[in-house]
Order: C-alpha cells, then structure tokens, then sequence
C-alpha cells in the first residue's frame, strides 16, 4: 500500500501522488492497520476521463455562426452598398434560425414540450415577419392555422415513432387543440381575408377534443389532477 | 384496453427544494457503496436491482414539471446496472429527460448506489440499498443462504414506505414563521478555486470505530458532536484573523424517524445548526461543549414539532400555492443561494448501518458520499469500519489535511482512498 508520510496515511491505488497533501508517496508493505479493519490496497475509484466538449458546445457553436454571419452582413452592407440596408433582413433570418434550434436544441428531451413551443415561436416570428414587411395578413391567414394542424400530426408521429404512453400525449394534445381555437377568434374579429384554412384547423382542434373526451375521459382528468395539482 | 390509473405522488416538503436548486455544479446527488470480498458479476447484479425494485416502487418513478409543482410518476423503466463509467454523483436529474432517479453501477468489488435527492434521504435510501446487497448476495452464494429469505429490514408495505411522514406530523400553528436562516449571521466561507468540468473531488477516509467510539467516550460525548467539533476546529485553521468576526457554522440533517413513528424510504429530515465563534477559543473541549449543547436544545421533541410545522406551514400557504412553477424555481433557487451564505458546510452522519449477521462475513464495509457545492463531510460506519467521505468541489484540500492531521494526533490510524487522477490526466495530455 502507498503511504504518504507528510500525512501519516495510508492510501488505496497506484497513485503517484497523496491526494491530501499533493506531496511524494512511497511504497510500504506494512499496512497492518489497515488489513485489519478489511480494508484493500486496491483503486477503488474508476479513471475516468476529462470531457472534450464544454457544455452547450452546439448551441455554443450556433450562437457563434449567428453573431459571425450577422455582423459580416452588417460590415459588408455598411462598406459598400449604403443606400439599401438588406442586411437587416439577413439578420432577421439570422435570429430566426437561431432561436428556433436553440429552442429545439434545448428541449430535444421532451419531444412534445419541443413540438408546442415550437409552434408558438414560430406563429410569433412569423407575425413579427410580416408586420414588418407590409403587413399583408399571410402569416395569421396561413401560417398560423395550418402550422397548428401540422403540429397535431407531429404529435401524434412522435408518440408512435418513440412509443410514448399516450397518457402524456394526451395532455399535450390537448394543449395544441386548445392553441388551434384562437384562429377561430380571428375569424370571429374578422380580421382574415382568407378564412378557410382558419375554419379548418378550428375544425380539426374541435374533432380532436371531442375525441380525446369521449375515449380518454379518465387519462385526460387523471393527469390534469396531476398537471395542475396545488 | 381501458386505462389504468398510474400512481403519482406530490413531493414531500424536503424534497421540493431540490428539483428547483438542482445544477450541473451542484446534483443534490447521494452515493451509498459496499464493497463486498468479491469483484461484482453484473448480470446477478440486474437481477438482484430488479427483484428489490418490486418492493419499493417509490423509487421506480420520474420527476415532472406540473403547473404549480413538479410531481413523481410512476413508470415502466427498469433501472440498467452498468460498469462505473461517470464520475461519483453526477448528475441524475436532466430536467425534460425520462429516466429514473437512482443508478446503480459497480466498480470492482464495490456496488454504488447513487440517488438523487428528491427521492429519499440517506436513511431512506440506505433501507433500498441494504436490501439490493442482500439480494445480490443472496443470488451469489445460494449455497450461504439455504433458507433464502431476502432480508426486510421492516415488515412495512410498499405504501406504507412512500407515505409522506412530513404531512402526516404536520399540524397548523398560528404565529410568525421566519426562514431560519435569517436568524443566522453570516458564515465563514473559504474562498477557492473551484475544480474543472463541476467535478468533485472524493476522499474517502476509514478508521477504526471503536478508536473513535474510545476518543468521543474520553471527551464525554456522541461520535457525531465530536466529528463535528474537530471539522470545525479543521475549518477553523483555515480562517484569516479578519475572518473570525463570521462564526463557523454547519449544517446537520437530523433524521426525524427516532422522534415520529414512520417506515417511510421518503425525505424525512430536518437541517439543524450549529455555529460556533473561534475568536473566543479554539480548544477541542470549548467547541465540544457548545456543539452538545446547541443539539440537545434542538433535539426536543417540542422544538423538533415547531420546525415540521414551520416548514410545512410555508408550502400550505394560499399564495405560494398558487404561484407558478417557474416563479417558485426562482424564489426557490434564490433563498437556497441566501442559505449557503449562512452556512460553511455540511456533516451528514448517516449512523451505525446494520445487516443481519449472516451477511456479514461477505461485506467489507459500507462509504457514504454527498455532492456539494462547497465541500461536505459525511459519516457511516458498518462493522469496525467508520468511513468518513469529503467531497470537495475545490483544488483546495487544506480544511481535509487539517482534519486528518488533528484525528492523527489524536492517535487515529486512516487509511484513505481518492477520485483524484490529476498525475494520470497530466500524462494523458502529453
């Protein structure tokens, strides 16, 4: 066993150095102290190696790649071509891309969670998107009823292609479904100019929860008492 | 197929701290070890964790966000035995992720239990562990044990063990409550570097509990009072002469299941302090003598039920409540970082652990360890052995070479043994 004799201490394993005092150690093949009590010269602890990534790496690396590709468009834009200001769209993308993978990238764990979230940020950016480029209605005419409906249809890919218990799937399910109504407030508002594909998700959210009532009544309660319990 | 209710279970009040104040630094993640006379075979390993498993199912269970709580459910998962491959208490819960709160691997002759903490307390855990060890040896040597009779440490029922003892003793008291904290003045806190990659630095250390037993007996006290008063006097050696104005103060878990009858595997622990000023004295009597009182103040029954009370008082208020999840994990998060201030560090003593004697001649001894955000002490004893485990989250190790030094003087024999490869990670840079 290795004694180190700075501390007065015996220690386990092959060590080159004491851990305690960081000073030399030397062999001693008197550890009777230590038989005694049943306790072994053997390493009781596994190496185990230092990590090569930091944490984060990749949205560390996307960041990157936002920040670079963002202020390369601002310079090259300022230098050269003063009079229009493109790269301001380019950053627009820029933050686009970059929060929609940061936010997958952070909830890669809960693939429902990640679906929903997914969704709202996507409605909000596209909102953002079109009223600053003239307000033309496409994003709550189009985008926003038809990616609900797309949302349900990943939910429900996801759960079979993971084999999730459908028990959590049915709240999160319930979550779009909900989502999927406000299109029917627009339409109420009458601030549409196109309606049908608003009617259509209004429709698939109401089917959708008269199904999840009428075949998972228990499930549904059951982990809302859960969800919401106080 | 018609649905079937899956149990769920909301936190118990120590517990709902945890998820809250969990960090990559700081796991809130507990180790139980036994290393046994024989290297560990893995697949008798598996069976002996699925067999116990069925007989505690408030450990086969994930943690999840509700609205206004987070809640433990009830799951299919099997807990996977694998070979030592990450470092001791590393985190376990990943908030989105499914996977269990407890793994078990081994390494050598060692099997480790590593738990987080929203499961179960040390004792808690400990009940789960010593049935795993038996089933294993059990399984192992069916020739050492004809009349295979797993060893229950209690004849309680799987309800009966995931019964939250906290609301069972709670009783409503009118009166203020103060976070108790507040009542504390500032801590001594060493300044360090803290280690690379959050992680911690594990020293085990063993002596002989009758020597120990023989030294607390000299000074007229309990092992624990005087493990504490000698880390605090290790501490204490530490200190700048400006820093003796802050006391030294440590955080004990006192297990309540010897003051409330209950077999819960729950949390059921309360913190006590104690502080003590060095700028009056530093004699091994003095701090004794103060750490023996301040327990025996806190350690009435009547005292004891005004904490339960105070602290479950605060979760069944109205507004807390009803706030939401994310606001209770930043109020949460903020007065765990004000406590810290208040304390220096932890002596977690989990006790004397017992098995049935004819499984003892196949244990060597048993090691207890905690993460920390700071450094920690931690304490079990099995047979002659008292293993002692400091976790340290700095490059520092100072306040432990004190400690040893003073159990030397003492006349104590230690034989330790350490996480620490630092000269085979030089090489491996090379």
């Amino acid at each position: 066993m290795i004694y180190c004799r700075k501390c007065n201490v015996h220690i386990g394993g092959e060590k080159s150095s004491c851990p305690v005092c960081q000073g030399p150690v030397e062999k001693d093949l008197d550890f009777s102290d230590s038989k005694k009590l049943g306790l072994g010269e053997e390493e009781v602890f596994p190496f185990i190696q230092s990590k090569k990534y930091s944490r984060n790496f990749v949205i560390r690396l996307i960041s990157f790649i936002a920040v670079f590709v963002a202020l390369t468009s601002l310079t090259v834009n300022y230098i050269f071509y003063k009079d229009y200001w493109w790269s301001l769209i380019v950053c627009g993308l820029v933050i686009t891309f970059w929060l929609t993978t940061v936010v997958a990238i952070n909830q890669r764990r809960n693939l429902f969670r990640s679906v929903f979230l997914e969704l709202i940020l996507v409605n909000l950016l596209v909102v953002l998107w079109d009223f600053f480029t003239g307000w033309d209605n496409w994003s709550i005419d189009y985008v926003f009823p038809i990616s609900a409906v797309v949302s349900m249809g990943c939910m429900v890919l996801v759960s079979r292609l993971t084999h999730t218990e459908s028990e959590r799937l049915s709240f999160y399910i319930l979550l779009v479904d909900l989502y999927g109504l406000i299109p029917g407030i627009f339409i109420l508002l009458k601030i549409l100019n196109v309606v049908y594909p608003s009617a259509i998700c209004v429709c698939c959210s109401l089917i959708s929860i008269a199904a999840l009532l009428l075949f998972s009544t228990k499930m549904l309660i059951q982990n809302l008492r859960k969800k919401f319990h106080l | 197929m018609a649905y079937r209710t899956r149990l769920w279970s909301p936190l118990d009040n120590a517990a709902k701290i945890f998820p809250s104040s969990c960090q990559k630094s700081d796991t809130r993640v507990f180790r139980f070890s036994a290393e046994l006379t024989e290297d560990i075979d893995e697949n008798i390993l598996q069976s002996a964790v699925d067999k116990t498993a069925i007989e505690y199912p408030h450990f086969l269970s994930v943690l999840r966000r509700g609205f206004f709580w987070y809640y433990l459910d009830s799951t299919n998962l099997r807990s996977i035995v694998s070979k030592e491959s990450t470092s001791p208490c590393s985190q376990i819960y990943i908030e989105g992720k499914q996977s269990l709160l407890f793994r078990v691997t081994y390494f050598k002759k060692r099997i480790n239990f590593e738990v987080f903490h929203v499961l179960s307390d040390g004792v808690g855990a400990i009940q789960f562990f010593k049935s795993i060890v038996a089933s294993y040896l059990i399984l192992k040597y069916p020739d050492s044990f004809p009349n295979s009779k797993l060893e229950v440490t209690d004849d309680s029922s799987a309800f009966e063990k995931s019964n939250d003892s906290f609301d069972t003793y709670y009783q409503e008291e009118k009166g203020k409550f103060h976070q108790s904290y507040k009542k504390r003045s500032r801590a001594f806190k060493p300044k360090n570097f803290r280690r690379d990659d959050d992680d911690l630095g594990f020293i085990e250390c063993d002596v002989s509990l009758n020597d120990v037993k023989a030294l607390a007996k000299k000074y007229n006290t309990t092992i624990t009072v005087f493990l504490i008063a000698v880390y605090m006097i290790a501490i204490s050696k530490e200190m700048k002469v400006r820093h003796k104005k802050n006391p030294v103060t440590i955080g004990v878990p006192v297990n309540l299941r010897k003051f409330f009858k209950t077999s819960t595997v729950k949390n059921f622990f309360v913190m006590n302090y104690v502080e003590y000023d060095f700028s009056k004295s530093d004699l091994l009597e003095d701090v004794i003598k103060k750490v023996a009182t301040d327990f025996s103040k806190v350690l009435e029954e009547e005292s004891i039920r005004k904490t339960i009370n105070s602290l479950c008082h605060l979760e069944h208020r109205f507004w807390i409540r009803i706030a939401p999840l994310f606001l209770k994990d930043i109020v949460l998060r903020n007065s765990c970082k004000q406590s810290e201030k208040h304390t220096t560090s932890l002596v977690s003593n989990i006790g004397s652990i017992s098995m049935s004697n004819e499984f003892l001649p196949f244990i060597n001894h048993f090691t207890f360890f905690s993460s920390t955000l700071t450094f920690e002490l931690t304490a079990c004893s099995f047979k002659n052995v008292l293993s002692l485990g400091y976790s340290n989250a700095f490059k520092n190790t100072q306040i432990i070479r004190n400690f040893l030094s003073l159990l030397n003087s003492m006349g104590i024999k230690i034989t330790l043994y350490s996480n620490d490869f630092e000269s085979l990670e030089k090489e491996g840079t090379k």
